[in-house]
């Protein structure tokens, strides 16, 4: 792949209403960490930034911290629990910790604390993601359906939530790529996935570890060699990445989408298909979607 | 009894929790020890229904407060009441003994969560509980009992075994999108019911 970038075809930014609906729909089971690893990644980062879902992610979170208090009191420790606790309080060099960065937030309430349970969650994705990836793309393409009409950000929402409960029901179909990193840059670190509907030519860049002071954009190259832009990968302050872009022609007429930094070098690779290969997702060495 | 302060000179037993806080954070075991015998019980209490054997929760109450004496800065009465802060503590310390438990399998799982928060609604009240912990276990036991089973349980098996959604669904033989939905309608019945009955959800 040597060809370098053109002029930009396509540019979406974030897709905040659907993103919120997802959210949303969520926080129940985020107050309670019973996401998985993936959807929990794509609540915090939501979180991150969206005041509205963080106030809403509050009132889970309190009701959680009060799940404890349904417990009755019962009989009163063994008295040598106390001297024994205490004895090893005196002994404890470390005394009570001064330095608040080293160590855990309080733990209630936790926002806008992120990864409480598990960090590194991206390190793991793996096929069984899948679904909360295609939830995710189905929801912004939703969203960016939207945005081509007039309708008041309320209108959008409902319309949003509407149309993933039917996608949802008739199952998204989502082909998923591991975003992999290029020895042509020794300085970045980072990871993600390619996730890509057919349905609605959308595309999502998930990534992590991104070098924020820097900027990345987003590339496709077409089966006829053409090399296309995609999108400017908005990469916050943590590294992290999850942007929504649309496909200027269907996604299986591409194939290969990359990531480049400031200085036009190619930092990261999807690879969707050989130049002869079928659409991407039929299973075939470097057009392999991940599951 | 007074219970003076090493460093104040006060009687610690005068001081409401917040302030006790702030004087473990800057040091201060007896007002560690104050808050030790105000909480104690309750934590042990919570410790052993999440673990489901006395001696583990015993185990867990002494590490529950020696983390409270190690990280009483980061907590903020502004944020919640000391409490409800120490029993968080004490669930992530259990929920991560449970999981590291889920990885040995030669130790016995915790007791059967099914209608945990149930049974533990139906204990009775405490002797010496403070009214303030007594009032807030009964609007507990109130808003829980308004769930129906099959909402409880999803809550249930997240709150006190740990697990995903994704895995409630694999153990109960029931659809991901049915426990999704189950544990969604729950958390909003709770919300609702607390915040009209004016619980201090902080």
């Amino acid at each position: 792949m040597n060809s370098r970038p053109n002029e930009p075809t396509t540019k979406v930014s974030a897709p905040h209403s659907a993103e919120c609906a997802f959210v949303l729909e969520n926080l129940e089971g985020f107050a309670l960490d019973a996401l998985d690893r993936f959807e929990r990644g794509v609540v915090e980062h939501h979180l991150r930034w969206c005041d509205s879902c963080q106030a809403e992610a509050l009132r889970f979170e309190r009701v959680v911290a009060q799940l404890p208090h349904a417990v009755a009191a019962g009989p009163s420790p063994r008295p040598e629990l106390k001297s024994s606790l205490f004895e090893r309080i005196k002994t404890d060099a470390s005394g009570p910790m001064d330095t608040p960065s080293q160590h855990p937030a309080q733990p209630v309430p936790m926002l806008p604390e992120v990864g409480r349970r598990t960090s590194g969650w991206w390190q793991y994705a793996n096929a069984a993601l899948i679904a909360p990836l295609a939830l995710s793309l189905v929801v912004m393409g939703v969203w960016a359906n939207s945005m081509r009409t007039d309708l008041d950000q309320q209108s959008n929402d409902l319309e949003a939530q509407t149309a993933l409960s039917q996608a949802l029901a008739s199952g998204g179909q989502v082909a998923l790529y591991s975003v992999e990193k290029e020895a042509s840059c020794p300085t970045c670190h980072g990871s993600g996935q390619l996730g890509m509907s057919e349905s609605n030519d959308m595309g999502m860049v998930l990534g992590w570890n991104f070098d924020p002071g820097k900027r990345h954009d987003v590339w496709g190259v077409s089966r006829d060699g053409d090399t296309m832009k995609m999108c400017e990968l908005q990469v916050d302050p943590t590294g992290s990445v999850m942007q929504m872009f649309t496909f200027p022609d269907s996604p299986s007429d591409f194939m290969e989408v990359y990531i480049t930094d400031e200085h036009g070098d190619m930092t990261y690779v999807s690879h969707l298909a050989q130049a002869d290969d079928a659409t991407p997702g039929d299973g075939t060495d470097a057009g392999s979607p991940i599951r | 009894m007074t219970l003076t302060d090493s460093t104040a000179g006060d009687d610690l037993l005068e001081l409401d929790d917040a302030t006790l806080a702030t004087r473990v954070a800057a040091g201060s075991a007896e007002a560690l020890e104050v808050l030790y015998d105000r909480y104690s019980r309750i934590v042990l209490s919570f410790a052993t229904r999440m673990l489901g054997d006395r001696q583990s929760g015993e185990e867990l109450l002494q590490e529950v407060f020696l983390r409270a004496w190690q990280q009483a800065h980061n907590y903020s009465a502004g944020r919640g009441s000391f409490a409800t802060w120490l029993l968080s503590i004490t669930h992530n310390m259990s929920i991560d003994e449970i999981r590291k438990r889920r990885r040995r399998p030669q130790r016995a799982e915790s007791a059967d969560p099914v209608l945990m928060l149930t049974n533990v609604t139906d204990q009775s009240p405490s002797v010496e509980e403070s009214a303030e912990l007594g009032a807030l276990r009964e609007t507990m036991a109130r808003a829980i009992r308004t769930l129906p089973d099959a909402q409880r349980r999803a809550i249930e098996l997240a709150y006190y075994r740990g697990l995903t959604q994704r895995e409630i669904a694999e153990e109960l033989g029931e659809p991901l999108g049915t426990i999704k939905t189950r544990m969604r309608l729950g958390m909003r019945k709770l919300r609702d019911y607390l915040e009209t009955h004016e619980v201090e959800l902080a």
